[in-house]
């Protein structure tokens, strides 16, 4: 007479991620503002000057009108690359864990097309920070921001358009045993365009090379918190033995245990054991009763399954410690 | 017109008045400069740090030729009186590029002038504190200096054979 026990839960801080998106929308508007007012002006563009002079020669009403020469100089190309990282706070994850996304914004500032390398900058000195062999780089190709492995593409090199950007992301599998609890890797981005040498012609474009390379860098944050979970039974007879009627209680806890930090959306399912009934009403959290049915409250009990549902929502602490929910409910051995 | 074809057949050279009578209808205007007495030159330059002869770097303006976007260039206009009279009423007007942006209070000349801006192109000039924007509500506010789009310098007299310069600086957009 055995239970299976699934906890599940998101490991995400929602207002976070609302901060995230609120930012990631003002960035986006700062980056347009700063487009639609800073486009440079195209490399190879002629910008010519020319002046008008009216005089008159003394004692002579009348006026002459003559023009200078025209003054062009051609608009050189600037190669000027710039890599941030995007994430407001340090990404936890946990050891071991993989697919964990930092996220890089590449912009090109320069005033052509450039084909933008882009490398993952690995911290030798820290056993957090993933080797690059457990390092993918991924352009976010639907410009969603957030990492899709079925929509987003691994990517080294990155076009981008005059005043154009990219969102990017580190996607590492985490080192089982690390020794810190934060790790500093990043991406290094560099333009395609080199200096031009040689004398300077004002009618030829040159390339002039302002920001060359960049790098940004990243921190994962070793998560310090986790669940944990236990599930007992109490046999309600006499002799401590099952018996066909017998009751038994069964109670699961979960317990969030570390530091401070928040796990959301954990759900708790339970299958009744085999050669047992549920005994209707008799679900309870914290040992307040829960309805069977699936309503307003957290809990629920599925016939059809022989299934116990229970939505514990967020299990969070402001400082290190334990929270803990508990569950229980009855069943009859037939 | 007829008095400039006066001006032209009395002080210029032979071939600029059979020109002028060659062709009386399409008979431009502005002069070209070999034909008058004065001559108006206009140089784009650049701040570069350069090395002296004797290895010192410092920075100096220099003829443009590696301006990219954000660059300052400096515009300097000489007028040389090549005559052997006065030139009076003196109004030099240099349009601004539309990939350039004016940088305030950088316009001057090398004597005593008036300078007044424009942003229509050229058709109205003003002293900044009397050149305005006609906003949507139909107020007013003070143009800025990156809505010029022209100068003018104004200069009483240049005598008969010296030269003076007016000059601006602007940003490349």
């Amino acid at each position: 007479m055995t239970g299976r026990s699934i906890i599940t839960g998101r490991r995400k801080r929602d207002s976070t991620k609302s901060k995230v998106k609120c930012w990631i929308f003002v960035f986006s508007l700062l980056v347009l503002w700063s487009s639609a007012e800073g486009a440079g002006t195209a490399a190879g563009t002629a910008v010519s000057n020319s002046v008008t002079i009216r005089f008159q020669i003394a004692g002579s009403a009348a006026t002459q009108t003559i023009e200078s020469n025209t003054d062009t100089f051609v608009v050189d190309r600037v190669a000027d690359v710039r890599i941030d990282w995007m994430d407001t706070a340090p990404v936890e994850a946990g050891p071991g864990e993989s697919d964990r996304v930092l996220r890089f914004l590449v912009s090109n500032l320069g005033n052509g097309d450039d084909n933008v390398s882009l490398s993952y900058e690995h911290n030798t000195t820290d056993s957090f920070s993933p080797p690059p062999q457990n390092v993918r780089l991924y352009r976010d190709s639907d410009g969603d921001g957030v990492f899709d492995p079925s929509s987003d593409s691994q990517v080294s090199l990155l076009p981008l358009a005059e005043d154009a950007n990219a969102t990017v992301f580190i996607v590492a599998d985490i080192p089982s045993n690390p020794d810190s609890n934060l790790s500093r890797d990043g991406i290094r981005v560099a333009s395609s365009w080199t200096a031009t040498a040689g004398p300077e012609d004002p009618q030829a474009v040159d390339v002039v090379v302002r920001r060359g390379e960049d790098l940004a860098e990243g921190i994962y944050r070793l998560r310090d918190y986790h669940l944990e979970s236990y599930k007992s039974a109490t046999i309600h007879s006499s002799d401590g033995q099952v018996h066909t009627g017998t009751r038994i209680t069964y109670t699961i806890g979960v317990t969030l245990k570390g530091g401070a930090g928040a796990i959301h959306n954990v759900i708790v399912s339970d299958t009744i054991p085999t050669g047992t009934e549920y005994l209707p009403g008799t679900l309870t959290l914290d040992g307040t009763a829960l309805s069977d049915a699936a309503d307003g409250d957290a809990g629920s009990y599925d016939s059809a399954q022989r299934l116990i549902r229970v939505d514990l929502g967020t299990l969070s602490q402001s400082a290190p410690g334990e929270t803990s929910r508990e569950i229980a409910f009855e069943v009859k051995v037939q | 017109m007829k008095q400039m074809t006066k001006i032209l057949l009395a002080g210029l050279l032979a071939g600029a008045s059979l020109h002028a009578e060659s062709e009386p209808v399409a008979k431009p205007e502005t002069t070209k400069q070999s034909q008058s007495p004065v001559e108006v030159t206009t140089r784009s330059l650049q701040l570069k740090t350069v090395k002296t002869p004797k290895g010192k770097k410092v920075k100096k303006w220099v003829r443009a030729t590696e301006v990219v976007p954000g660059d300052t260039v400096r515009y300097v206009n000489t007028v040389r009186n090549r005559s052997g009279q006065n030139i009076e009423k003196v109004r030099i007007v240099n349009p601004i590029n539309p990939h350039l942006i004016y940088l305030a209070r950088s316009a001057k000349c090398a004597g005593g002038c008036t300078i007044r801006f424009s942003i229509d192109g050229g058709k109205h000039f003003a002293a900044p504190k009397e050149l305005f924007v006609k906003m949507k509500n139909g107020k007013k506010r003070l143009a800025l200096p990156k809505e010029y789009n022209a100068v003018e310098w104004v200069i009483d007299a240049i005598p008969a054979g010296e030269s003076t310069t007016v000059e601006f600086k602007a940003r490349l957009k």
